[in-house]
């Protein structure tokens, strides 16, 4: 079931520069591993060592919080927008 | 929970890119009182886009510069400056002083210690964050709205922080988003709506230019919990009900 991807600025360059990628699964985790598979390095700045979601990142489904749905394995399905929101610190 | 009684208006802790467009759209937009806290010495590097600065300013305090060039703006203003930095020892004591704070700096660790001492002393503020060609903001008022640790409930690692500062800074950005949080800024001072309480906007210019907002929901067991339901009088009376 492919998805849309939403890639924020700070981890664009593990998607050559894309915004918006495509990825398959039926869960948030299956996404996280296909857009690995897709994209090396993204899962590691998604997930910890533990398989979690870093405490410094979200991700909406479809405008929802996944930690208020199901969290990773929040279900998705064909046509979902996935939408990763780092925290972004800088500001000088 | 509100503690005390706010003596000033605004202030704005950082006085660089996202600090400096967010003083002119605070005092643009009418408001008076105005401190800006920022223990940093004005570098030539900043000039590009900190463009209040000039180079005759290079090594002196940015607080002091910065408020001396907003008074010739603002002729009717009442600035004050405060060339040192915020920590956990006297975050609660000058946060306390004011109405609403604006978190414009570049630490992880201070927007986080920024939003625990304002959940806890009942006092909204603004955050905002921008790396390259991103930004973020999003208003915070507390016992009502979703805060800072409700959408990320720990500032990033060293790692991830050392990764953003060599991502670097695009002055534009900055500006749109610092401008963004005046404007919240002086919508508070007037009473009138805020836009972001409780949704954050994100902005990407890497591309074709892209705003959108999210809603963030206040997360069960976060800090914040403890003062929901406890939201100042001052705030009961600004702030409408978030519009969504």
């Amino acid at each position: 079931m492919p998805v849309r991807v939403r890639v924020p600025t700070p981890l664009r360059r593990f998607t050559a520069g894309s915004g918006e990628v495509s990825a398959v699964g039926d869960s948030i985790r299956d996404v996280i591993e296909d857009l690995e598979h897709r994209h090396p390095g993204l899962r590691e700045r998604l997930l910890d060592e533990s398989g979690e979601l870093r405490r410094f990142v979200n991700i909406y489904l479809n405008g929802d919080d996944i930690r208020f749905l199901d969290r990773l394995s929040s279900r998705v399905k064909d046509g979902d927008d996935v939408s990763i929101v780092p925290a972004i610190a800088g500001g000088k | 929970m509100s503690e005390g009684v706010a003596e000033f208006g605004v202030l704005i802790i950082g006085a660089g890119g996202l600090g400096i467009p967010a003083a002119i759209a605070t005092l643009d937009s009418g408001a008076t009182g105005l401190s800006l806290i920022d223990p940093d010495l004005v570098e030539l590097s900043n000039l590009a886009r900190q463009v209040i600065y000039r180079s005759l300013d290079v090594g002196r305090p940015k607080a002091v510069v910065a408020a001396e060039r907003l008074g010739e703006l603002f002729p009717q203003a009442r600035l004050e400056a405060c060339p040192f930095a915020l920590d956990a020892s006297n975050a609660a004591r000058i946060i306390a002083r004011f109405a609403f704070v604006v978190e414009a700096t570049d630490s992880p660790s201070v927007k986080f210690l920024v939003n625990d001492v304002c959940v806890g002393l009942g006092r909204p503020f603004v955050y905002g964050g921008v790396l390259g060609l991103a930004g973020q903001a999003m208003t915070v008022i507390p016992g009502r709205t979703a805060c800072l640790r409700c959408l990320f409930e720990e500032p990033p690692g060293i790692e991830e922080a050392a990764s953003c500062r060599e991502a670097g800074i695009i002055g534009p950005v900055a500006g749109l988003v610092g401008a963004v949080q005046g404007a919240e800024a002086a919508r508070f001072m007037a009473g009138a709506e805020l836009r972001l309480s409780g949704r954050l906007l994100i902005y990407e210019a890497d591309g074709p230019p892209h705003l959108r907002t999210l809603a963030v929901s206040p997360r069960a067991g976060c800090i914040c919990q403890a003062a929901r339901g406890a939201e100042s009088i001052a705030t009961e009376r600004r702030i409408p009900e978030p519009t969504g």
